[in-house]
């Protein structure tokens, strides 16, 4: 990768980050921002669903060495997740981008050689990033990681879009969730009731 | 002279608006083909909705009544089974591939708007039914009832998306392990080798 490609790249999730729900993003500002033209950047990527694959694999990469670090140093799944959350916090552009154009929103391609290879590319990546999956087919480590991936990716957002504060404790109970499910959080939730009741 | 109001403009527009913007990356649909899917010139659009905004507004509340309505037919059927229940919900959903189509690109149970103003209406209109929700999350405030409503619709509307664009097949497997992930975690899935 070349250091302007590089750099279109960046540019695209910081102006991808911005995206609003009705907004189209804008290649004459990432290409402005690179100071090139916007003939230039189609050059280089020839589409925009070109560039934002290629800035939703960039910012993918970023997050499977992570993980790969994360699971190194994690004794147990919560705690992995703990890190993960914590590394999201750090990268607020790439978080909002994701949440954006991330691989598990909803999608309109209707190529079927291009969704193929969307999703493999993506298995390759579940399976860089997650070296302490059990061995499973294909799908169910696409699930998996999907699973993962879009809910750090939301646990994050929610604190940035405004839905949540952010805290030690809210950190841990979703660590807690992507461990454990919805039986864990209806199960504590429920033994909380269950304590205020008979107090 | 004056225009005659459409009867049921907004029947028309609605609709027509959750399938193209259904079927178009998100944020790139146009007023104009809304317009000729729906019969109905763009300054109808405009004069009912304004803008954009108020348009995918008008199209969230009525997907978010139309998931009432699925949601309240498939607990009854398996009112204590939440393993069957998530299968009915994800039949439901695949089903209605324009509404989940568009829920992808648009529904506030997704956090990118930016606005927590967003979240508010949808959890005003969650409270007003949560005791439907009872099921999924029988305990707990409303804040946490509503948290716990929003990751069960979010892994179902995902799940039928990857069925949907054909990236996962419908299989009694993946459909195991979609559930298993929403209800379990990860937990049954990863063992930590160091």
């Amino acid at each position: 990768m070349t250091d302007l490609e590089e750099s279109l790249i960046i540019a695209t999730i910081n102006e991808g980050a911005e995206n609003t729900a009705n907004k189209r993003f804008s290649t004459k500002n990432i290409a402005s921002n690179c100071g090139v033209s916007e003939f230039t950047l189609f050059s280089i990527f020839k589409t925009k669903e070109n560039l934002v694959a290629a800035a939703n694999d960039y910012a993918l990469q970023d997050f499977i060495k992570a993980s790969q670090k994360a699971a190194m140093f994690s004794g147990d799944i919560t705690d992995y997740v703990k890190k993960m959350i914590y590394w999201g916090f750090l990268k607020p552009a790439e978080m909002s981008f994701l949440a954006n154009y991330g691989f598990w929103i909803g999608k309109t391609e209707t190529d079927s050689a291009r969704i193929a290879q969307d999703y493999k590319r993506s298995v390759e990546a579940s399976k860089q990033a997650f070296t302490f999956l059990k061995d499973y087919d294909d799908e169910t480590h696409y699930l998996v990681w999907s699973f993962i991936t879009r809910n750090i990716n939301y646990f994050v957002q929610n604190v940035y879009c405004g839905m949540h504060s952010d805290s030690l404790a809210y950190r841990h109970d979703c660590a807690e969730t992507l461990n454990g499910g919805l039986e864990t959080i209806v199960r504590d939730l429920g033994e909380n009731f269950n304590v205020k009741k008979a107090n | 002279m004056s225009r005659k109001p459409i009867e049921n403009a907004d029947d028309l527009i609605i609709p027509a608006a959750i399938k193209i913007g259904g079927n178009c990356s998100r944020g790139s649909f146009s007023t104009q083909d809304i317009a000729t899917l729906a019969g109905v010139s763009e300054f109808v659009i405009f004069s009912r909705f304004n803008n954009k905004d108020n348009l995918i507004d008008a199209c969230n509340k009525k997907i978010y009544d139309r998931l009432v309505e699925i949601h309240t037919e498939v607990k009854n059927k398996y009112p204590t089974d939440s393993e069957k229940y998530f299968y009915g919900m994800l039949d439901a959903f695949l089903a209605e591939p324009e509404m989940t189509k568009f829920a992808g690109n648009y529904s506030l149970v997704f956090p990118r708007q930016n606005k927590a103003d967003n979240y508010k209406v949808l959890f005003d209109w969650f409270n007003l039914n949560w005791k439907l929700f009872s099921n999924i999350a029988p305990h707990g405030t409303t804040t946490e009832k509503y948290q716990v409503v929003l990751f069960e619709i979010r892994e179902l509307v995902h799940d039928a998306l990857f069925i949907l664009t054909g990236e996962i097949q419908d299989t009694p497997n993946n459909r195991k392990t979609m559930y298993l992930l929403s209800e379990n975690g990860v937990q049954k899935f990863i063992t930590l080798k160091n």
